[in-house]
């Protein structure tokens, strides 16, 4: 045997295994979307309908638009606060000292949990009769005692929020720890002795040089809050009313719920499009690292 | 422009010490070289005068300012780094500006007439818009130094600036710098552990090993006078004979018995007597002070280096490059009586005689 057939009879079983968890998926999810397919109805899917649910989700859904506002605010909230903690964390850990493997081990701890675990545990704590941060406000400051955190709209969303950036903040850490140990000693030195203070360094030196790293992880950041899902499942479940329903939660909501499956993967299907940019900048941004 | 001057710095971290009570007067204007092993803590000396290394003890002073507590920014030194220390995302322009634009000494205005004189200096005048990466070795090297030249600091701050490069560019570049550093007239400290760049560049020379400068003098002076064992093994290539044995009515005497040639001292009985490879002259079998067989013979091109077996020693000397030897061959040694050293075994110092 040619050793080019060999080759590809060696790749064949998995690329048959993408192709059946993952094209083959892809495939049928766009078929439905072209069909008025509910699950409600005998005979799936009923109808062709074009691009019906595409223009129906644009032009006749305020839900619809509410989840790509809650998505946006959420993924920029998200993304600027997980990143900018995480850079000062690594800023501190970086110089190492004694306990920076134990501290690296801590961090550790928070991303070795599943999101939705995350979801349970902040919806326990902040629960407004027995949640540890509704006793830990009403010591500290009295007049935020007994608030319903999870009924308020927007700071339902803030706890939301706050969860995904507790959760993350330790991976992007242990990121950016790599990408500034990985900057030359010698360009900090020669512009502290070149005369620039400590912001300047970090503004004229640090920054410019951790950009690769920090395009990275910013993107990788947006693409995994772009589809959050289960954290939000189970910490609001989308609520009060629709203040926390970010497309993913709103596609499963219409799919599953609702049974509008045809719908839904119209909805899923306009999600691709941010998700493709990002991926695609994703993979130059790491492809054009490693060929240098 | 300004002296710099050491008292008793000392640099531990934990039980190592790097740097050990050492004081050093580095006059204005003077282009000091410090040399030595790696290890020896010369190049944390220099650090520790930058201000990127804290003493653990000891005061440092630049011009008429003690600068312990001064941040690197505020010593008003230039430094060029062993591996350069460019920013990889400017131009060699805004590498050169760097300085300039970050201090606001110059108005904005004149910096870049003062980054093109820097560079046409150091012949840098065409690679102005390039990236650094986008440059060679010598190059790169040359950008560090416009860097450190483009405004006048107290001193440049000199670490290893040559070792990353090839051997021949380095020649070249030592002249550059030699040229430069006569031009400019300003206080270098330079570290290296290349005793050419040492002996070529330096006005004095301290040696250093183990945290501490074993010896601080001209060139020739650390070159023609060594004070310890440490000094004369390290200077000179190749290295200089250092052979155990003992002086008696002004004789040394190996440990073989064999007499080699007068000293100045009268007597001792534990002696090393120090010899350089071109102060030991190959003659006939018999016609000099004693007889060996040629170990091995290297023709370096410009001379031949000759190991001679002499009993238990081993003595290397430089003979001219036209003479042919043999392995095995017996020939004499002459000892020029004028030119050698004694030192003592135990403390390694040298022994000179009374009113030498």
């Amino acid at each position: 045997m040619r050793d080019n057939t060999l080759k590809y009879l060696l790749v064949l079983p998995a690329i048959l295994v993408v192709f059946a968890t993952a094209v083959w998926p892809l495939i049928q999810s766009f078929r439905f979307s072209l069909f008025q397919g509910r699950l409600t109805r005998p005979g799936f899917p009923q109808g062709f309908l074009g691009f019906e649910n595409y223009v129906w989700a644009l032009t006749e859904e305020p839900a619809f638009w509410n989840s790509v506002a809650v998505t946006a605010v959420y993924t920029v909230l998200t993304v600027g606060l997980t990143v900018a903690l995480a850079l000062g964390l690594a800023l501190l850990l970086v110089p190492g000292g004694r306990f920076r493997m134990s501290v690296q081990t801590l961090l550790i701890l928070p991303f070795a949990m599943s999101p939705a675990l995350i979801g349970v545990s902040f919806r326990f704590m902040f629960n407004p009769e027995f949640g540890l941060f509704d006793a830990f406000f009403g010591l500290v400051i009295p007049p935020l005692a007994d608030i319903s955190w999870l009924s308020d709209p927007v700071l339902a969303f803030a706890v939301c929020v706050m969860a995904d950036v507790w959760g993350w903040i330790p991976f992007l850490t242990l990121v950016l720890i790599g990408g500034l140990a990985a900057i030359p000693r010698d360009t900090i030195e020669a512009a502290q002795v070149d005369g620039a203070s400590g912001w300047q360094v970090f503004r004229d030196v640090t920054i410019p040089q951790l950009l690769p790293v920090l395009a990275v992880v910013i993107i990788l950041k947006s693409i995994f809050s772009l589809k959050t899902f289960d954290q939000i499942y189970m910490l609001t479940n989308g609520g009060p009313g629709t203040a926390t329903q970010t497309l993913s939660h709103y596609v499963y909501f219409n799919g599953l719920k609702y049974g509008q499956l045809g719908y839904s993967a119209a909805v899923a299907w306009l999600m691709v499009i941010p998700m493709i940019f990002l991926t695609y900048a994703y993979a130059k941004l790491v492809f054009r690292r490693t060929q240098q | 422009m300004a002296r710099i001057l050491l008292k008793n710095i000392t640099k531990r971290w934990g039980d190592f010490v790097a740097v050990d009570r050492q004081s050093l007067d580095i006059k204005d204007r003077e282009f000091l070289v410090l040399l030595g092993p790696s290890g020896c803590g010369k190049t944390t000396t220099m650090r520790m005068i930058a201000g990127l290394e804290e003493p653990t003890a000891g005061e440092v002073w630049i011009g008429d300012r003690m600068v312990n507590d001064d941040l690197p920014k505020d010593r008003d030194v230039a430094m060029v780094f062993q591996n350069y220390g460019l920013y990889p995302h400017m131009s060699v322009f805004n590498n050169i500006a760097y300085p300039l634009k970050i201090r606001k000494s110059v108005p904005r205005s004149r910096i870049p007439e003062l980054v093109n004189e820097a560079a046409e200096r150091v012949e840098l005048v065409p690679f102005l818009h390039r990236r650094p990466r986008e440059l060679s070795g010598g190059q790169r090297q040359r950008v560090a130094l416009a860097r450190a030249i483009v405004r006048e600091p107290q001193a440049f701050l000199m670490d290893e600036p040559l070792s990353n490069l090839d051997a021949k560019l380095r020649v070249t570049m030592r002249a550059e710098l030699k040229h430069l550093s006569h031009e400019l007239q300003i206080t270098t400290v330079y570290v290296t552990h290349d005793q050419i760049e040492a002996m070529t560049l330096a006005d004095r020379i301290g040696v250093m090993n183990e945290g501490k400068i074993r010896q601080l003098g001209t060139p020739d002076e650390i070159y023609n006078d060594p004070a310890n064992i440490f000094v004369a093994d390290f200077i000179g290539s190749p290295s200089m004979n250092l052979i155990s044995g003992r002086v008696e009515g002004h004789q040394f005497v190996t440990v073989d018995r064999h007499e080699l040639t007068r000293t100045a001292m009268g007597a001792m009985s534990q002696a090393v007597l120090g010899v350089r490879a071109e102060d030991i002259h190959v003659v006939a079998a018999g016609s000099g002070d004693v007889d060996g067989q040629v170990y091995a013979a290297e023709n370096t091109g410009e001379n031949v280096v000759l190991t001679l077996q002499l009993g238990g020693q081993r003595i290397t000397c430089k003979e001219d490059r036209y003479i042919r030897f043999s392995i095995g061959e017996t020939v004499g040694l002459k000892f020029d009586s004028n030119k050698n050293y004694l030192f003592d075994p135990s403390t390694g110092d040298r022994v000179r005689s009374p009113g030498n």
